[in-house]
Parts: structure tokens; C-alpha cells; sequence
């Protein structure tokens, strides 16, 4: 302690100070205070002039520095959408320009912007003090030369301000998709509108200095913070499909008188889609003129009723749920079905169907039928599972989510019209996910619109194919992939076929909702057709959708055609995106498909020989050596593993004498079902267990003669 | 023993309540404009700042001595608490509820303090290289500190007063201008007149000093060369460079918000002429065309409204007080005064210059506040602590003889 304290008492005594030293900092804090003082002598007293005026008329501001846009491209870097940034806006003070100047400063303007000397003094006389000359010039480099020295030479009587112009240079050609920026560079519509905050960069700032009149005085070193370009977006979409099926679509849309169109072309694997577009189109240099339909991309934002293209829902369902089998017999009451208070009528009227065949001829009343098999319950959930009455969230504007009653809320008929495609609206591109879920093996896609998103900082974003849920296991998608192809075979689809590929897809006609009074018009259709190829490993996909065709109005007759053509041009223009072999597949078809051949009145140990070989199952009924009848007929398509039900004799019947089969106390499905394995045709009254039958069981009648059986829904006394 | 002389020392308190005055009606017209009242604010502060003015006035010196490392090692601490919890807007800010400080203002006395009393100890010769690292050492730690926050602007003062107050320890003053001539030549080269003063000025002084002609010639060349390379470096840097460094310097404007202030600033005290608009009468001020004219910004308010005499004053009460400090720090008993006394008047010369220095255009944007007239807590606070502590040590003179 005390040798802290003498330290103390000595050190705080110690004395560092001279005079000398005092002078030097005297001086230092003089030369600096003489400076600040000289700084305000010349700030406050000597310049002042200047820094008043400009106080006075506060001239000093920032000014923005527009950024140019981005660039939107294609999937092979075509542009869809560019800012040019060789555009001037010219603007003039004719009050400045002075009279002796004047017949000069129009020739020379006129000639650089090749606008006649006419016009240009009438724009010169739209006012005094102010006018436009050009909104947005577009100039090459030589002219830009000339005009920057006409600009030096004039001003500020003429006035030149770099502008950006957003140039489309494939017209109309998926405007519907990239949508329109504004002449203030604002996207408003499409990928334009969606992206715009990326799209529109960030712009720069500068100080400015005005003189009182208000023109720009040149002042070096303002700072200045330059603008960031905005970033740049590629899509999915391959301008030269987008063309192609565009044509294609006006064409089928002129062919069959319709009022508009809408098609879409996607890769079912990934969802990405290749085209879409809505006839009738736009053009975004006369964006003002055309209809908001027009401008529309109708595939994603209308929706409607799509009718039959819809029934692979509840068939997947039913499928899936094993509660039919495909060659499940259904009566389709010759064309007209009574249910509750409505009738449910087909356009050809069937008698007998398989449920194959209740797909591929496209039945509504078997449809219906069938579809009795699912709750109300199950067929919403599937319907929902597929991806209908929910947005997609593909990246456009004004998304139709479609329109679908809640179980509770429905009707007696509610789930047989539902069944068919109708009571739902749906989007052109929400059934382009579905069928693409069929296609790909059971998995709904996300719609992949945008490739690659790169930020104004530089930052890639890259989109990968997004799976939104598995909605039906790959066994059912491929069950109705081999249905779908047999609707194109030999259905109602048969205007898609093409040669050497296998084609698979299904037709849809619908009544056109009647918005005005409510319920449908009698008259007035929306025509359909979805479909894929090859059928075994879909590469394409489409979907054609005609409103309101005037001459002719099934979708197999209608739209099936401009899916054909628009597929045939495809396969030519994409053919080098394959491989031979991948090629060699696109004709063959799916490897476990079997096609049935006739059995009928061979011996039962050549017919399992042949039964084995093709990878099927069998279960007779009935003993003996040789086959009276098959349950499928001959030509069908089956999958290996089936099994096929064989109905066997003692000896080939007399020129196709059958024995009638005891189908007493059955289902009348399985009495159908052994009626027709046995080469009887049904004739059913009633519904439920079968009471009667006429002609009785063992009767031998011709082949293809009709049994009566008489079903009630209880079960009767033993007889 | 000596026995020391002691008398009331009045000049101070008189020239810091002038300086307060100028600055309560300049923030009273500034506050108003901003729409946020700023002056009420400064009043709270100035209560505080008044009692720790009284208070430390009438401290013994002794005891501020015995406290004076003590005092350094709590703020060193407060300046890596600040690194590691530091808000407010720049990260800069110690908070208590409502109550916050910003220790790099604190480091100031306190990097003063120990400096003075390293000094003071006799054991201590700064001419030794051994003392002189301990020395700088003791100045470099807080310097760093808050140079990583970062707050280039208030980190700069430390080796202004540092390399002061060794000169005044016996460091030949040769050698604070060597040393410091590179910083300067480097922020004077903003400006090519201040340039070639400042060159103008190291030459002269080098000769003055008995350096040979020659010898300080070339030390001019190459000064000279040094500040016409530094633009030249600079506008090779790309612009997210500069704005980096900028943005080093001053993290809270942005290059053009600087430069915006910097023209508005310049109109705002050009416009002002002579005599001024008139208190609230300032166009640029009360039409809120000055960004942070409460804070960093208040002298243009100052020159818009006052005008010439108004800035002449205000920088006459400056040197006045600067002044005063010296001559106190010429009369005072105790070497350690005298160290404090020349550590406070150095901190506010610099302070005043750079802030003035950067509202009339001769110096970048650096975010320094005018003292005792600019808004804000903490630095009112520590130059009142500041003067308090001068005021006091001001009374007792050597005894004649």
C-alpha cells in the first residue's frame, strides 16, 4: 500500500508539459480550425449563390434507374419474352428550339427517325412546351450514333432517355402462357405477372441536379448505385410443340365449326408440359385488342363438364378394390336406364358388356351400374385423389379449382352421373394430370411449367418433377392403360390410332352447362379426347378439348382426330429425341398383354398345353374332354395370370348345341356369368337372387339361344 | 511537496453551457422537423449529464487516478459484451429495458484515463521501446474492438489522442507526424486542396523541425503520391467494393444515401450565407431534405438557420474551449491532469473537425456526432463525464515557484 501511494504521489507530480510543446498543438488545432473556417467562408460567403438558388428551388433528388427485365425463354432457350434495351424515348421543347434552327432540326430528325417531315411537325405542334416524339424507338447502332449527336447538338430543346421496349418474338405462340408486361414494364398476366418480382430486377438510383426550369445540369462524381437486371426464367414449354399444336388445334377447331378449343402436351413422367394453349389465341403486340378469352390460358383457369374422359376414376376404383373383374358382365339395358327419376341413356345401345368393354365403347349406363359397386364416399375420395377439385399449383393466374358437391350433399343420381364425368367441373390441365397419373404408373404429378428460375443476384433454382401422391397402385394403372388401348383399338378412340405406335386414350362428349337458364343444352357439346403413347412407356400425352363444335360433336369424331395429328407431327419433330430401340418399343405392346384365342371344341389337353403357354390360368366347369364354351371370348385381350373359365363337354356338342346350367339360387351376376360361359344368352327380369329359369338346367338348346331367369331380391322357396 | 495553487475554474462549465444552448436550439428546430421530440429526449440526458459533471468536478483527481484502470478494464469488458449482445439498430448498443449506452463512447475517457495515468507513473518512459509497445497496446485493444463492431468513426479517435497525449509524454513530435501523416493524407485525398495542404503542411512541419530539405521533400513526394493513389485504387474497385468499404466505414448509410446527405448538407449550410434564415426558417431542415440533421447532420441545421455568424460561433465556443484545455493542461498541479487535460481537448478537436469536416463536404461520411450539440445519450454523457473530470482537475494549478 504505501509504495503504491508514494508511486502515486511521485508520478502524479511528474510534469511533461513545455511550452513548446503547447505551441506545436496550439498550431496543429489552429491550422485545422483555419481550415474548417475557410471551408465556411467559401460555403456560406464566397459560393453561396448557388447552394441558395438550389435551396430554394429544391432541385436535388434521386432518380430511379429502370432494370431491365429478364429474359423468359423455352425449354431449348428460345426466347418467349426480351427487353431490348436499344429503345429511346424522344421527347422535344418545341418552345426551345430556336425559329432559324427549326426546318434544320426536322430535316435531320426526320430523316434518322424516318418519320415523314409532315408528321413530325404536326407532333412538334401538339404543344408548346412539351412533346413526345417517340415513345419507345427502337434504333440500330448506326442511327443510335446519329441520334446521340443530334440529342448534343439540340439540347435540351430535344431530349433522348434510354426506355426499355418488351418485345414477344414468337407472336402469339404460348402468349396465353408467358402472359404480357405493361408499358410501364409490370407484368400482369402469365409468367410475366406470377415471376414479376423476379423478373423486374431491382433499379438503380442516382442523384440528380435541375436547374430551376427543371433540366438535368451534368454534375461529375453524383453518386450513382446502378440497377440490378432483373433474372431470368426458363419454362417447360418447346415453342416448336407449342406451334405445332396450336395449328392444329385452329385447324380441328375450324374442321368441326367449334367455338373455341383447348389442348395440352405434357410428359406424363414428369408432368412437365410441353404446349398448352386455348383457341382463339392473341397477339401481345396488340395486346389491347383482343378478348380477355382471348388472353386467357383456358387449359388452367376454365373449367367444365368433361363427360366421359373422366371414367377412369371410378373404373380405377372399382379395379383397384377388386370389386369387379374386367370381364364382369353388365346388362346395359339397350341404350336407356331408369334411375330414381332420370334416364341414363347411351349413344349406341348395348345389351350385354364386359366392364372392359363398358370402358372402351364408352356405356354410361354400364358406367353407372358398375360404379353401384363404390360408396358415395369412396368415388369422392377418388375423385379428389386423382387431383380434381383442387388447384394444381401450376404457376398462372386465376386457377380454376373445379367444382365438386360433398358427398353429403348428394342426389340419388348424383354418384351414376358423377360416375359418367358429370356433376364435377374439371380443368383441361387438372385431366391432363390424371390421365398422366394412368400413364406413368399410379403417380399424380405436380404440372412443371417452370424449368429454371435464376434470381437478378445469380442464384439457379432449379424445379425437379414433384409427385403430389401415388393414386392408384401400378397393377390398376396399367389395367387401364390396356383398357384405354383397346378403346383406341377398337372403341370409341379409334380415330387417334396411329400406325406402328401403340395409342392409348379415351373419348368424352358432355352436354354444355347452360349458364344462363341452368341444366344443360340439348344441342350444344364439349367434345374430348385424352389419351397417351406408346401405351406401355407413355412419352406424351395429350388432351383435346372442342367447345361447342357445330357439325359434328363426339369427341371420337371431333377431338380424337387433332390429338392424332398433333401426335403424328410430334413423333416427326421429336423423333430424334429417341433412341431406334426406344423407337422399336413405341409399336410393341405391353409385354404381359395376351390376346385370347378361340378354345371353343378343342380337346382339354391341347387347350391347357396352349393355356400354360401363354402364362394363364383356367377353372372349368363342368367335366370332360373337350371345350363347349369360353367365358372370354376369342380376341380379347387378357392379362397373363387370369384366369379364364372353360366350360368342358364329353364330346364336341352337335354344330354348337349347349346344355343349359343350372344357375337356380345364384347371383344374377354369376347366373349371367355361367349363362354365358356356356354360350347362353341371358334374358334377365327382376334383380337379386335367380328364382326361375326357362328353358330348366341341362335343357340343350342351339348356341347363342336365350334362357330367361327370374331374379327377386329375396330369397324365394326352394323350387 | 508542493503546494498547490486552487481556484474556482469557471471557463469550462460557462463555454460547455454555451456549446449545450446552441445545440438545444438547433436539435429544438431539428426535432421539430423529424416530427420526433428529440429535444425532450436530450433534456433527460442533459440532467444526468449535468449531475456527472457536478460530480465528478468536485472528485478529488486522486481518486479518479486510483480508478482510472479499473475503469478501462470495465469498459474493455462492456466492448466484448457489446460484440457478443450488442442491438439497437447498428449492434452497437448495451440495453437495460429503456436504457441503453454504447460503450465505444465510454472507451473514449476510458482509453484517456489509462493512457494519463501509464504516463504519469515515472517507472513508465515512453522513449523506451519496451514502454512504448505497453503503451500502444493499452490504446490498440480498445481501438480494435470497436473498429470490429464496426464503428470506424469513433475507433479513428483513439490514435489521434493516443499518438497527442505521447507526444506529450516525450515521443518527438517528428514522429506523430510520420506516423500520422499516412491516415491523414489518405482521408484528405478526398478533397485535392486539403491534399496538398496537408503535404504542404508535413513538409514544412519536417523542415521546421530541422529535417533536411531534401530529406522532407521526398517524404512530400511521396506522401503526395501515396494520396493520388488512394482515388486512383479507388475507382479501380468494382462498385460492390466500394459500397463494401463504405459500408466498412459507416454501416449505417449507403453510399448514395451519403452522398445524397452530403449535397443536401452542403445546400443546406451554403444556403444559410450570413446571416442565416432564422431559427425554424431553414427550408432544407424543417423540410426533412436532411437525413440524420438531429444527430451526425445537426451543424448543417446550425448553418442553415445562423448562417455564418452562426458557425463561426459555434466553432469560436470550440476553440475556445480547445483552448482553455491546453492552457489548463499547461497550468495544472499534476502530470496526470495535464495527460487528461490534452486527452479531452484532443477528442474534441478531432471530433469537431471530422464532424464538421463532413457536413460542409472535407471529409467522408464517417457517422461522428458534434459534441455536446448533436442528440444523443452516450455521447453526451461521456463529454460531460469528460469536462466534469477537466473542470476539476482545472482547479488545482501548480504553485508558483
Amino acid at each position: 500500500m504505501s509504495r503504491r501511494r508514494n508511486s502515486s504521489n511521485k508520478t502524479i507530480s511528474r510534469d511533461p508539459v513545455t511550452r513548446g510543446k503547447l505551441v506545436s498543438v496550439y498550431l496543429g488545432f489552429l491550422v485545422i480550425a483555419s481550415y474548417v473556417m475557410f471551408r465556411l467562408v467559401t460555403l456560406q460567403i464566397i459560393n453561396h449563390e448557388e447552394y441558395a438558388s438550389n435551396a430554394e428551388n429544391q432541385v436535388l433528388g434521386t432518380e430511379s434507374i429502370p432494370a431491365a427485365r429478364g429474359t423468359i425463354r423455352d425449354v431449348n432457350g428460345k426466347i418467349l419474352a426480351v427487353t431490348l434495351s436499344n429503345c429511346f424515348e424522344v421527347t422535344a421543347h418545341p418552345n426551345l428550339i430556336k425559329e432559324d434552327e427549326k426546318s434544320e432540326f426536322i430535316d435531320t430528325l426526320s430523316t434518322v427517325l424516318r418519320i415523314s417531315k409532315q408528321e413530325l411537325r404536326k407532333r412538334l405542334n401538339q404543344h408548346p412546351k412539351f412533346v413526345y416524339i417517340d415513345k419507345s424507338l427502337r434504333v440500330d447502332l448506326e442511327s443510335d450514333s446519329l441520334l446521340r449527336g443530334l440529342e448534343k447538338k439540340y439540347s435540351p430543346a430535344l431530349a433522348l432517355r434510354q426506355v426499355f421496349d418488351r418485345d414477344y418474338p414468337n407472336g402469339r405462340i404460348a402468349a396465353q402462357i408467358t402472359g404480357f408486361a405493361n408499358y410501364e414494364g409490370e407484368g400482369i398476366t402469365g409468367i410475366e405477372g406470377v415471376f414479376n418480382d423476379v423478373l423486374m430486377g431491382i433499379p438503380g438510383e442516382e442523384v440528380v441536379v435541375k436547374d430551376a426550369l427543371g433540366y438535368e445540369i451534368d454534375l461529375p462524381d453524383l453518386p450513382k448505385r446502378p440497377a440490378l437486371p432483373g433474372g431470368k426464367i426458363s419454362l417447360t414449354i418447346d415453342v416448336d410443340v407449342q406451334a405445332i399444336v396450336e395449328e392444329e388445334l385452329a385447324r380441328g377447331v375450324e374442321e368441326s365449326a367449334s367455338v373455341g378449343g383447348m389442348a395440352i402436351i405434357t410428359e406424363p413422367r414428369t408432368g412437365a408440359i410441353l404446349s398448352m394453349c386455348s383457341f382463339p389465341y392473341y397477339d401481345p403486340k396488340d395486346y389491347g385488342k383482343y378478348s380477355t378469352k382471348a388472353r386467357k390460358n383456358r387449359v388452367v383457369t376454365d373449367a367444365f363438364e368433361a363427360g366421359s374422359v373422366l371414367k377412369i376414376v371410378p373404373f380405377a376404383a372399382l379395379l383397384q378394390t377388386k370389386r369387379i373383374s374386367v370381364y364382369d358382365l353388365v346388362f346395359c339395358e339397350n341404350g336407356r336406364w331408369k334411375i330414381a327419376d332420370r334416364f341414363i341413356r347411351d349413344s349406341s345401345p348395348h345389351a350385354y358388356l364386359t366392364a372392359r368393354d363398358v370402358l372402351v365403347f364408352s356405356s354410361n349406363i354400364g358406367t353407372a351400374k358398375l360404379t353401384e359397386n363404390l360408396s358415395n364416399k369412396e368415388l369422392f375420395t377418388w375423385m379428389r385423389s386423382f387431383g380434381f377439385n383442387a388447384e394444381t399449383g401450376v404457376p398462372q393466374y386465376g386457377e380454376a379449382e373445379g367444382l365438386l358437391l360433398n358427398p353429403s350433399d348428394w342426389s340419388l343420381v348424383t354418384k351414376a352421373n358423377l360416375s359418367m364425368g358429370h356433376a364435377i367441373s374439371v380443368s383441361t390441365l387438372q385431366i391432363a394430370m390424371a390421365y398422366g397419373a394412368v400413364a406413368n404408373g399410379g403417380d399424380l404429378m405436380e404440372p412443371l411449367l417452370v424449368k429454371e428460375i435464376v434470381s437478378p443476384q445469380g442464384d439457379v433454382q432449379e424445379f425437379k418433377p414433384q409427385r403430389v401422391r401415388n393414386c392408384m397402385q401400378p397393377s390398376t394403372a396399367r389395367a387401364l392403360r390396356m383398357l384405354l388401348t383397346e378403346a383406341v383399338d377398337r372403341g370409341t378412340g379409334t380415330r387417334a390410332k396411329i400406325e406402328n405406335v401403340s395409342v392409348a386414350g379415351k373419348t368424352g362428349t358432355a352436354q354444355l352447362v347452360n349458364l344462363k337458364k341452368g341444366g344443360y343444352y340439348q344441342d350444344r357439346y364439349v367434345s374430348s379426347f385424352a389419351g397417351f403413347l406408346p401405351a406401355d412407356q407413355p412419352e406424351l400425352l395429350g388432351v383435346i378439348v372442342l367447345e361447342d363444335p357445330q357439325n359434328q360433336y363426339y369427341g371420337g369424331t371431333v377431338a380424337a382426330p387433332v390429338f392424332n395429328r398433333i401426335m403424328k407431327r410430334l413423333l416427326v419433330s421429336m423423333s430424334d429425341r429417341f433412341t431406334e430401340e426406344e423407337a422399336a418399343k413405341w409399336a410393341s405392346r405391353e409385354k404381359d398383354h395376351v390376346i385370347l384365342p378361340e378354345f371353343v371344341n378343342m380337346p382339354k389337353t391341347l387347350v391347357e398345353e396352349r393355356i400354360n403357354q401363354l402364362g394363364l390360368h383356367v377353372r372349368y366347369e363342368e367335366k370332360g374332354k373337350f371345350v363347349l364354351a369360353q367365358g372370354v371370348p376369342e380376341g380379347s385381350m387378357v392379362c397373363e395370370g387370369d384366369t379364364i373359365v372353360l366350360r368342358l363337354g364329353e364330346s364336341i356338342p352337335q354344330l354348337a348345341e349347349v346344355k343349359v346350367p343350372d344357375v337356380r339360387q345364384k347371383t344374377l351376376r354369376e347366373a349371367i356369368r355361367l349363362l354365358s360361359a356356356a354360350g347362353v344368352q341371358p334374358e334377365i327380369k327382376g334383380e337379386g337372387v335367380v328364382q326361375f329359369q326357362h328353358p330348366p338346367p341341362g335343357t340343350m338348346i342351339k348356341r347363342g339361344n336365350s334362357c330367361t331367369i327370374t331374379a327377386t331380391l329375396k330369397k324365394g322357396r326352394d323350387t | 511537496m508542493r503546494i498547490g495553487q486552487r481556484n474556482i475554474e469557471w471557463m469550462l462549465p460557462l463555454l460547455t453551457l454555451l456549446l449545450l444552448a446552441v445545440g438545444l436550439v438547433a436539435l429544438y428546430s431539428a426535432s421539430d422537423a423529424a416530427g420526433v421530440d428529440y429535444f425532450k429526449r436530450q433534456f433527460i440526458y442533459l440532467g444526468i449529464g449535468t449531475f456527472l459533471f457536478i460530480l465528478l468536478a468536485l472528485i478529488p483527481y486522486r481518486i479518479i487516478f486510483a480508478f482510472s484502470f479499473i475503469f478501462y478494464t470495465i469498459v474493455l469488458m462492456l466492448l466484448v459484451l457489446v460484440l457478443l449482445v450488442g442491438t439497437g439498430p447498428t449492434g452497437r448498443w448495451l440495453g437495460v429495458g429503456a436504457f441503453h449506452i454504447q460503450p465505444s463512447e465510454l472507451a473514449k475517457l476510458a482509453v484517456i484515463l489509462a493512457l494519463a495515468r501509464f504516463l504519469s507513473d515515472s517507472r513508465n518512459d515512453i522513449q523506451q521501446f519496451r514502454h512504448l509497445a505497453a503503451y500502444a497496446f493499452l490504446a490498440a485493444l480498445p481501438f480494435g474492438l470497436i473498429l470490429i463492431e464496426p464503428d470506424l468513426g469513433t475507433s479513428l479517435v483513439i490514435p489521434f489522442l493516443a499518438a497527442a497525449i505521447a507526444f506529450w509524454g516525450g515521443i518527438p513530435m517528428l514522429t506523430v507526424v510520420l506516423v500520422l501523416s499516412l491516415p491523414t493524407v489518405m482521408i484528405s485525398s478526398i478533397n485535392p486542396y486539403a491534399l496538398v495542404a496537408v503535404i504542404g503542411g508535413i513538409v514544412l512541419y519536417a523542415y521546421l523541425a530541422g529535417v533536411r530539405i531534401s530529406l522532407a521533400l521526398v517524404w512530400g513526394i511521396a506522401a503526395g503520391f501515396f494520396g493520388w493513389l488512394t482515388p486512383v485504387l479507388w475507382n479501380q474497385l468494382h462498385d460492390y467494393q466500394r459500397q463494401r468499404l463504405l459500408t466498412f466505414i459507416n454501416p449505417e448509410v449507403d453510399p448514395l444515401g451519403a452522398g445524397y446527405q452530403l449535397i443536401q448538407s452542403k445546400i443546406a449550410v451554403g444556403s444559410g450565407r450570413f446571416w442565416g434564415k432564422g431559427f425554424m426558417e431553414g427550408s432544407q431542415t424543417q423540410g426533412g431534405f436532411l437525413p440524420e440533421q438531429h444527430t451526425d447532420f445537426i451543424f448543417s441545421v446550425i448553418g442553415e438557420e445562423w448562417g455564418f455568424a452562426g458557425t463561426i460561433i459555434v466553432v469560436g465556443l470550440f476553440w475556445l474551449l480547445v483552448v482553455r484545455l491546453l492552457y489548463l493542461a499547461l497550468k495544472v498541479e499534476s502530470g496526470f491532469s495535464s495527460y487528461v487535460l490534452l486527452g479531452v481537448a484532443t477528442t474534441l478537436g478531432f471530433q469537431v473537425f471530422v464532424n464538421i469536416g463532413m457536413t460542409t463536404g472535407i471529409m467522408p461520411v464517417t457517422g461522428l456526432p458534434l459534441p455536446l450539440i448533436s442528440y444523443g445519450g452516450s455521447s453526451l454523457l461521456t463529454l460531460m463525464m469528460m469536462l466534469g473530470i477537466s473542470t476539476g482537475m482545472g482547479a488545482r494549478w501548480k504553485g508558483r515557484g
